[in-house]
């Protein structure tokens, strides 16, 4: 809505005083329907409207009415009419078409165009009859829409118009508005106000209406619409009713509406009905009344809500009620002050009822304006003595108990004025019609309710003199804006010694408050603050309309004549006002750029914590748009706080209007801060626009602009709280929307522009020449946020260094043209240097930061130092990588300060921080990947006698030696220093880099690209001027590369490149990513950390084995305890009554008679002790079990499964390395089940977090953490540009086992011959078995019987189980193998040796899955097997003879067969411990 | 590695036109773009080995050389 009537006010063509006022609203052509619809209606269509009637167009006979120019120029004659009127500033009218707006009830806007108002022209000009009977006219919205009104509609309208009476619309029961059931039958309401505003329109006499008898039916509601622009139905009975309350001569009248069933309707500003009811309209005229000052009882019974202080000097507190009081231009000013008196007497209000019984606390303001409503004859009155001051744009405020605003508009006070106006009102015969709201019919049937105010601007359009009187009073009375209502509708209370204080700061004089000051705050705040200064003779009441102070407003009219603000405007900024108040809630910006929106109300208590002084706020939302009602000339305002009738007039005029002297300015909003004595003290005289209108006819031109450049000061020192980079806080470019919007900023240069143009270089300019001089004003040393440089952000593409350099530094350009300063320039000697000729230093920039409007808390002393060592150290180090291009270019004082203006914006401003300064915030992870600068190289502590003292710039320097001697101490424990190009952090290397350092691969300005690097030292976010010597960065090899001499410094945003696996060191520390190809995956084992200290590693099957032990010693041991305890337990020597009644019946013969005899407290007590005596059982039980366990050894198994995989590096096709692929064997600590059931072998992974733990010429071992390791599978087209690595599981066939190399893996799969005892040797107990596959048997090749055997040593460390390693019982079952490793063969019985490791496993033959590679390999096994019974058991007796000598030997620590293991390998085949030869030998 | 000729800049333009490389970005820092970036492309690893003394440009040399020549003169 406020759109519309912005769009709708744009359009109107400027007009000098009055005749802006009335013409804005009329051409506004805002129509409001009953129910709050919009509705637009052309001039042009009202001034047919008013031909119709009768009327003559006014030719602007009057002084005050300047006919402004007709935008419509479709039709001659009116454009001829309209001809004559000229504009009385001209060049500035609006030529732009316009549709005048209607609004129907519900508030929507409906623009009329021309056509359709000349159909209604033509319609009413015809016999009614006559149309109604042939056709419906139809009328067009001004969206195009068709409307039809049908006749009676028309017809109603016409009897409105024409002050006739439609009979047979009369008296139809319960209807609320007249409702024509014409066209297509839907009903069209038109509010009696709006057709009231239609008869003003085209009455000849000042609301003179027909005879009416009544004001219309009990329920009739008159549409008023409220600031936010939501209709408020207040019926015109009550308003009648309070009227009658009010005026004795309308007692009448109410007498004969009392019977009416409905309580009278008022609906709040936020729309919702209220229902008054009668008690408390009496209660509101009991307040108003003259002589009368007796309540009713629930108005004594209720407590006002407010603090309500009126007359009191030193008040603190002044609600909006208090202040529209102060605004409301009171008719009867007995009456108001009686009503004061009364307050204060108890200061209370008066509470009324609703009609649901609901208590509604109406404030004194509220009641006097109200009061104001009901006596229209006076405030016509006083409004011809307030001179049109502060015309609509207040809208007068009730305010509620909960202290909740209730805006009314002045359409709705223009409604209770017609209704109350006269006895013409009264009389208006809407009784035949049944209803106060006229309502029309579309033709589709639709009804249109048509607003008073609508009407009204109907009527305004055709205006004569006699309603410039009510118009002004509409003005006057709506020139009331929610001062209450902040951005959430709170109170906010400003003392008065804040605003004395913020007055003195403002350099005002004690009775000249500005006004403009409290504008601003009022409206950043969307609050009324009204002071009450400590002098009761100068009272300054200061109110401030959020909506007339709306930024938004502003922005869209800049230059904003006051004359131009007339009803229209106001109309809109009622309407506004909602929308006003949200744009004044505060977006602050978070360090991490998170934008949040502070309330006013948030915001002014913030305020007060901080004291009064901190009421400036920077309006930066409404410059110019502040609009506070403070005095213009102080003696006018002086009031007595209980002064006579005419003081209190007077004071109120001059409080609340402040312009008294201004009549043809009444309506300017900004006059209010424009008192000539009121001018900020940080008034800035810039206007980036000059005014183009002038502010009255009584103003000269020159005055305008002055004023109007006052009016887009801001107001006192102004903190800009937010940290918006587009937030303009220099308080000048306050023009546009305030609205803090990020990249907003009107960038004349969108980046970098030149400095000369941005700025005054302060380093020119004397003051600066001497170090220690303050040349910084205190005001400016602020805590404004403010935008420095113009740099950031960035908007256009830029080049880095190596394209707009063309290429790397290239030394041997360096010449003459660089001075010795830069040649020798590092981050040392940075920190020191000054600029030749003019000595400036690091001080010197500070302060130069500070008069740019700089914060001292933030540009402080060791920041500036700090940014200043980096910038110069930069700028000399490109001066002297492109000597031929940027010598004496780059280092200057001007690039120095853009720099540090630059960073001050983004840090302070913006929130941003380097990587550095994040990690030492504890913000950022410092093993995030990161691009950082060595800029210092210290000794290293441990080779001190060596050559790693590289940093001989800093050593040699003799000026600094005692520096870098401190320098070197405070880091014995680091190695170098990195910086991000902001800040600085030292850094400790792990002994690879440490020996890289002495290889000088690390040397100053080398950037390294480190990941994964920790903090040691660090506790808890640290400044970094409080690092050195505490926080270091660990860095290791692993996740430290050498980064490009380009690479921008910072944090990475992108992942890392991983680390190629060859290029993995063993302490190296960790790999924060590489890839490997997964060859193979080897079974889950589970490791046993044994109390003693020893380790187990157990196969899954031996694991099951294990605990299943475990648990059945655990069982055995609990269950003896129990037995023992079951003993005990009889010897219980309790005494308790519960024991000897247990005792008693364990040794009763029969218990059961006992038992039956027993009392019930015996039983009781015998359960409990039972119950008792079960848990005493338990628990002793339980304590012997641990301790028996813990004597075990059994109390708790230590066991970590862990996995196994072996990976190899891949390698791109492209790569030049000869060298093969560098293995690993990864051992995964409890793996998590995606890994255990997700590694594939053969897959390439991206793995992150693995840790090298040793390695050996051909196997680098790492250790990863199933939770902190990830393995992501590299897609099959990532992985097409490297060399296969995977060669894929076979089975191998004892045929071809000499294939196989020793000592690498192999799986088969066999027939198991034979399975030896279990002997321990070395403390492992081994056994082995013999297999064989009968590939050499099926072959068919020569010496069949050799190398047909395939013997496999089992060893496993010794626990106490007795269970053999292999099962005897597997003797016979064909079984295939996994990851055996090939021994050294015997020769001497041609027997294929094998070991298995804790990494080999088996598989009986029917469990091998189907797609094994084992399948095959077993089946063909189990074929020969089934048709070789004869050899088989040629076998089978052969190792039933070596069974029986074996254990004999075995019993001596031989080996079963003689296979004895000397140091475990090489396995040697003793023939000389054997008796039995093996068949095939023999 | 001879520098190609450019055209006359400006000091201002200098400035303006001139992306230092401690001009970080501010950004969310987390770990999602890890997934997201790995796409369908062909990974490339980081093989500049610590033992190995090619490095990628030359500029490590002769920043070097510089370093060890501005300290002989002192």
């Amino acid at each position: 809505m406020a759109d519309l009537l912005l769009q709708a006010r744009d359009k109107l063509i400027e007009g000098d005083g009055m005749n802006g006022v009335t013409q804005g609203v009329n051409t506004a052509g805002l129509f409001s329907t009953g129910s709050g619809r919009s509705l637009a209606v052309s001039q042009r269509a009202v001034r047919r409207a008013r031909e119709l009637v009768g009327e003559e167009v006014d030719e602007a006979t009057n002084n005050n009415y300047k006919k402004r120019k007709q935008p419509f120029g479709g039709d001659a004659g009116l454009e001829g009419e309209w001809t004559n009127l000229h504009v009385p500033f001209g060049g500035d009218a609006h030529n732009d078409n316009f549709f005048p707006m209607f609004q129907t009830g519900s508030g929507k806007a409906v623009l009329l165009i021309k056509d359709s108002i000349q159909k209604a022209r033509a319609v009413l000009e015809e016999n009614v009859e006559n149309v109604a009977g042939a056709k419906q006219p139809m009328f067009h919205t001004g969206a195009g829409r068709s409307v039809l009104v049908s006749k009676s509609s028309i017809d109603k309208a016409r009897a409105v118009l024409g002050g006739q009476m439609i009979a047979n619309e009369g008296d139809v029961g319960g209807m609320d508005v007249p409702v024509s059931q014409a066209g297509s039958g839907r009903a069209v309401s038109i509010s009696m106000a709006s057709v009231q505003k239609a008869n003003d329109v085209v009455e000849e006499n000042n609301i003179k209406i027909g005879s009416v008898e009544g004001p219309g039916r009990p329920n009739q509601s008159l549409i008023f619409q409220t600031g936010s622009g939501r209709p408020v139905l207040i019926s015109k009975r009550s308003v009648e009713r309070s009227r009658a309350l009010l005026m004795d001569e309308d007692a009448e009248f109410i007498g004969q509406r009392d019977t009416g069933c409905q309580l009278p309707i008022l609906q709040t500003g936020l729309g919702r009905p209220v229902a008054v009811e009668q008690s408390s309209s009496k209660k509101a005229s009991t307040v108003l009344e003259n002589g009368d000052i007796k309540r009713s009882g629930n108005g004594d019974t209720n407590v006002c809500a407010t603090p309500f202080q009126f007359e009191t000097p030193k008040s603190v507190l002044m609600s909006s009620s208090l202040i529209m009081n102060d605004m409301t231009s009171t008719p009867e000013e007995n009456t108001s002050v009686r009503a004061e008196k009364c307050f204060n007497d108890d200061g209370q209000l008066p509470l009324f009822q609703t009609g649901s019984g609901r208590s509604v606390t109406v404030s004194k303001g509220s009641i006097k304006r109200a009061s104001a409503f009901l006596e229209p004859r006076n405030i016509a009155k006083e409004l011809e003595d307030e001179a049109y001051l502060n015309g609509g744009y207040a809208t007068s405020i009730f305010k509620t108990g909960i202290g909740k605003s209730i805006l009314a508009t002045e359409n709705s006070r223009e409604r209770a004025q017609f209704v109350l106006e006269a006895k013409e009102a009264v009389k208006q015969g809407y009784e035949d019609c049944g209803s106060p709201l006229p309502m029309f019919q579309t033709g589709s049937g639709k009804s249109v309710l048509v607003s008073e105010s609508s009407v009204q601007k109907a009527r305004a359009v055709l205006e004569e003199e006699e309603h410039y009187k009510l118009v002004k009073t509409d003005k006057k009375i709506a020139a009331f804006v929610s001062p209450l209502k902040s951005s959430r509708a709170r109170t906010v209370n400003v003392s008065s010694t804040g605003v004395s204080r913020a007055a003195t700061l403002l350099g005002l004089e004690e009775n000249t408050l500005s006004t403009q000051f409290f504008g601003h705050v009022s409206d950043k705040l969307g609050t009324k603050i009204t002071v009450k200064r400590g002098n009761p003779e100068h009272r300054l009441d200061v109110a401030s309309t959020s909506a007339i102070s709306s930024g938004t407003h502003k922005g869209t009219y800049p230059t904003e004549n006051p004359t131009h603000m007339d009803r229209h405007q106001q109309f809109g900024f009622s309407k506004s006002t909602t929308s006003d108040a949200g744009e004044h809630s505060i977006r602050f910006s978070t360090a991490g750029g998170r934008s949040m929106a502070i309330s006013a109300d948030a915001l002014q208590r913030a305020r007060s914590l901080l004291g009064d002084s901190d009421l400036v706020v920077s309006p930066n939302d409404s410059i110019g748009h502040s609009l506070t009602s403070a005095t213009e000339k102080l003696p006018k305002s002086t009031i007595s706080p209980k002064g006579d009738v005419s003081n209190l007039s007077h004071g109120t005029r001059a409080i609340g209007y402040a312009v008294p002297d201004a009549p043809l300015t009444k309506k300017s909003a900004n006059q209010f801060h424009m008192g000539r004595e009121y001018r900020p003290i940080n008034e800035i005289p810039k206007v980036p626009k000059p005014p183009s209108r002038c502010l009255s006819e009584g103003n000269n031109v020159s005055n305008a602009k002055d004023k109007t450049q006052w009016h887009h000061m801001p107001a006192g020192p102004l903190v800009d709280i937010t940290n918006y980079m587009a937030t303009c806080s220099g308080n000048t470019d306050r023009l546009a929307n305030g609205k803090r919007i990020i990249g907003g900023r009107n960038s004349i240069s969108p980046f970098k522009r030149p400095r000369s143009s941005r700025f005054i270089t302060p380093i020119k300019n004397n003051k600066l020449s001497s170090a220690g001089e303050s040349i910084v004003p205190p005001m400016q040393i602020s805590p404004c946020r403010t935008m420095l440089s113009a740099r950031y952000p960035f908007q256009h593409q830029r080049k880095n260094y190596k394209e707009y350099f063309g290429g790397p530094p290239c030394f041997k350009y360096l010449t003459e043209h660089v001075t010795d300063d830069v040649k020798l320039m590092d981050a040392r000697r940075a920190e020191k240097f000054r600029f030749q000729h003019t000595a400036t230093g690091a001080e010197e920039f500070q302060k130069m930061l500070l008069t740019c409007g700089a914060s001292l808390s933030c540009a402080t002393k060791e920041w500036v130092s700090n940014h200043y060592k980096w910038i110069v150290w930069k700028l000399a180090s490109l001066e002297r990588c492109y000597p031929t291009r940027a010598a004496g270019k780059f280092l200057t004082v001007d690039n120095v300060l853009e720099e540090l203006k630059y960073r001050y914006d983004r840090e302070v401003n913006h929130g941003h921080r380097s990587a550095i300064k994040k990690i030492l915030e504890g913000n950022a992870s410092p093993s995030l990947m990161m691009v950082l600068c060595i800029s210092a190289i210290y000794s290293c502590p441990d080779q001190n006698n060596n050559k790693l003292e590289v940093n001989k710039v800093d050593t040699n320097e003799d000026n600094n030696d005692n520096q870098s001697l401190s320098a070197t101490n405070r880091n014995m424990s680091a190695n170098i220093e990195l910086t991000d190009g902001w800040y600085s952090l030292d850094a400790s290397l792990d002994i690879t880099l440490l020996e890289q350092l002495e290889k000088k691969k690390l040397f100053v300005g080398q950037k390294l690209r480190i990941w994964g690097a920790s903090l040691c030292g660090w506790s808890g976010p640290v400044s970094f001027h409080e690092v050195p010597g505490i926080v270091k960065l660990a860095v290791h090899i692993n996740g430290t590369y050498r980064a490009r001499w380009n690479d921008t410094l910072g944090f990475c945003k992108h992942v890392g490149l991983p680390l190629a696996f060859r290029c993995i060191k063993t302490s190296g520390g960790r790999v924060p990513r590489t890839l490997a190809g997964i060859t193979r995956i080897y079974p889950v084992l589970y490791r046993e950390r044994l109390p003693d200290g020893r380790s187990v590693v157990r196969s899954e099957r031996m694991e099951r084995k294990a605990l299943e032990l475990y648990h059945q010693r655990v069982s055995k041991i609990t269950e003896d305890i129990l037995f023992e305890q079951q003993e005990n337990c009889d010897s219980t020597d309790d005494n308790e009554e519960g024991a000897k009644i247990f005792n008693m019946l364990e040794h009763a013969a029969e218990p059961e008679f006992i038992l039956a005899g027993m009392a019930p407290e015996q039983l009781k007590l015998f359960s409990s002790y039972i119950e008792k005596r079960k848990i005493v059982k338990q628990n002793e039980v339980s304590k012997k079990v641990e301790k028996a366990l813990e004597v075990a050894g059994l109390s708790k198994r230590d066991v970590t499964p862990f996995l196994k995989v072996r990976v190899i590096g891949l390698v791109n096709k492209h790569s030049a390395s000869t060298s093969s692929n560098k293995e690993g064997l990864i051992t995964i600590w409890n793996p998590t089940e995606m890994q255990k059931h997700n590694l594939v072998e053969g897959q390439a992974y991206s793995v992150m977090g693995l840790v090298p733990s040793n390695y050996c010429t051909e196997i680098l071992y790492l250790h990863a953490r199933g939770s902190s390791t990830t393995w992501k599978p590299l897609a099959s087209a990532q992985t097409t540009d490297f060399k296969p690595f995977f060669t894929p599981r076979k089975a191998i066939e004892l045929l071809k086992f000499g294939e196989v190399p020793i000592s690498s893996e192999f799986d088969i799969a066999g027939l198991i011959l034979y399975v030896g005892n279990t002997y321990l040797c070395s403390n492992k107990k081994k056994q082995w078995l013999f297999l064989t596959d009968g590939s050499k048997f099926i072959s068919g090749q020569g010496c069949e019987e050799q190398d047909c055997l395939l013997a496999v040593s089992i060893s496993s460390a010794p626990t106490d189980e007795d269970s053999a390693l292999f099962s005897y019982t597997l003797s016979g079952n064909t079984v295939g193998f996994s990851n055996l490793v090939k021994r050294q063969k015997d020769e001497t019985r041609q027997i294929w040796v094998a070991e298995a490791t804790e990494i080999s496993s088996y598989t009986l033959s029917n469990e091998i899955p189907r797609k094994s590679h084992l399948k095959e390999a077993a089946a063909a096994a189990e074929r020969w097997a089934s048709r070789s019974y004869h050899r088989i058991n040629n076998y089978d007796a052969y190792f039933t003879v070596c069974k029986g000598q074996g254990d004999k030997y075995s019993s001596e620590g031989l080996a079963i067969l003689g296979w004895t293991d000397q140091s475990s390998t090489p396995l040697t085949w003793e023939l000389s411990s054997l008796n039995v030869y093996p068949f095939w030998l023999t | 590695m001879a520098e190609p000729a450019k055209p006359e800049v400006t000091e201002e333009a200098k400035m303006d036109l001139l992306e230092d490389d401690d001009e970080f970005e501010e950004f969310e820092i987390d770990q999602e773009w890890d997934d997201k970036e790995e796409g369908n492309e062909a990974l490339q690893q980081w093989e500049d080995d610590w033992d190995d003394d090619d490095v990628n440009d030359d500029f490590s040399l002769q920043l070097r050389k510089e370093l060890e020549s501005n300290a002989s003169k002192n």
